[in-house]
C-alpha cells in the first residue's frame, strides 16, 4: 500500500510541477516584455519557491510511518508545514538579498505557481495519466 | 522634514497592522479549511480504509490548494515589509 501511496503523491507533484513551471515561465515571459531583466528573475525567483516547497513537502509526504489514517494525516500536515517553512524562507531570502527585485512580478509568479498546483488532481483523478 | 518623519511612522504603523492581518487572517481561514477537511478525510477513512492510499494523493493536493491563498498572503506581506510601495508617496 505504501508504494501505492508513493507513486500517487509523485505523480500528482509531477503533474502539478510540469503545470507550476509552464506558468512560472509565461509570467517570466511577460514581465520580461513588460518590464526587463530583473522584472523576469523576480517572477521566476516566487515560481521557484513555491515548486522547491512543494518538493520538500512532497518528500516528507512520501514517507509515512504506518498505514492508520491518523499516522497519514499527521505526516501531510508535517509535509504541509514544511512546505510553508521553506516557502517563507526562500521568499525571505529573496526579499532580503535581491537588490533588483521587482515585488509586483515576484507575487506574479509565486500567485500563479501557487495556483496551479492543482493540476496535480488531474493525475490523481485519472489512474491511466501515467 | 518633521511633517515627512511623523507621515513615514504613520504608514509604517499602518502597514505593521496591515501585515499582521494579512497573516493572521489568511493562517485563520487556512487553519479552517484544513480543519474541514482533514476532519472530512478521517470520517472516509474510517468507513473505508481501503480508500487511504488514494485519498492521501488527494488531501496532499488539496492541502496545497487551501494554503495556496495563505502562500500570497505571506508573499504580499514581505512585500509590504521589505519593499513597501506605500512609502513611495512621501519620497
Amino acid at each position: 500500500m505504501e508504494s501505492v501511496t508513493n507513486t500517487t503523491i509523485s505523480r500528482a507533484f509531477s503533474k502539478a510541477a510540469r503545470w507550476q513551471i509552464i506558468i512560472t515561465v509565461l509570467i517570466s515571459g511577460v514581465s520580461l516584455l513588460l518590464a526587463g531583466v530583473h522584472a523576469a528573475i523576480s517572477a521566476l525567483a516566487g515560481g521557484a519557491s513555491v515548486v522547491i516547497g512543494a518538493y520538500a513537502g512532497m518528500l516528507i509526504a512520501q514517507s509515512p510511518k504506518g498505514s492508520a489514517a491518523s499516522t497519514v494525516l499527521i505526516t501531510l500536515l508535517k509535509a504541509e508545514a514544511v512546505k510553508v517553512l521553506v516557502i517563507a524562507i526562500l521568499l525571505l531570502i529573496t526579499f532580503k538579498y535581491y537588490q533588483g527585485l521587482v515585488p509586483l512580478a515576484l507575487i506574479g509568479g509565486l500567485a500563479g505557481s501557487a495556483l496551479a498546483s492543482g493540476a496535480g488532481m488531474r493525475a490523481v483523478n485519472n489512474v491511466n495519466d501515467k | 522634514m518633521e511633517n515627512t518623519v511623523q507621515f513615514m511612522a504613520l504608514i509604517q504603523a499602518y502597514t505593521g497592522i496591515g501585515i499582521g492581518l494579512i497573516i493572521g487572517l489568511g493562517a485563520a481561514g487556512a487553519c479552517i479549511g484544513i480543519g474541514i477537511m482533514c476532519s472530512s478525510f478521517l470520517d472516509g477513512a474510517a468507513r473505508q480504509p481501503e480508500l487511504i492510499p488514494t485519498l492521501q494523493g488527494k488531501v496532499f493536493l488539496l492541502l496545497g490548494l487551501i494554503d495556496a491563498s495563505f502562500i500570497i498572503g505571506v508573499g504580499l506581506a514581505m512585500m509590504f515589509a521589505f519593499a513597501n510601495p506605500l512609502l513611495a508617496v512621501i519620497k
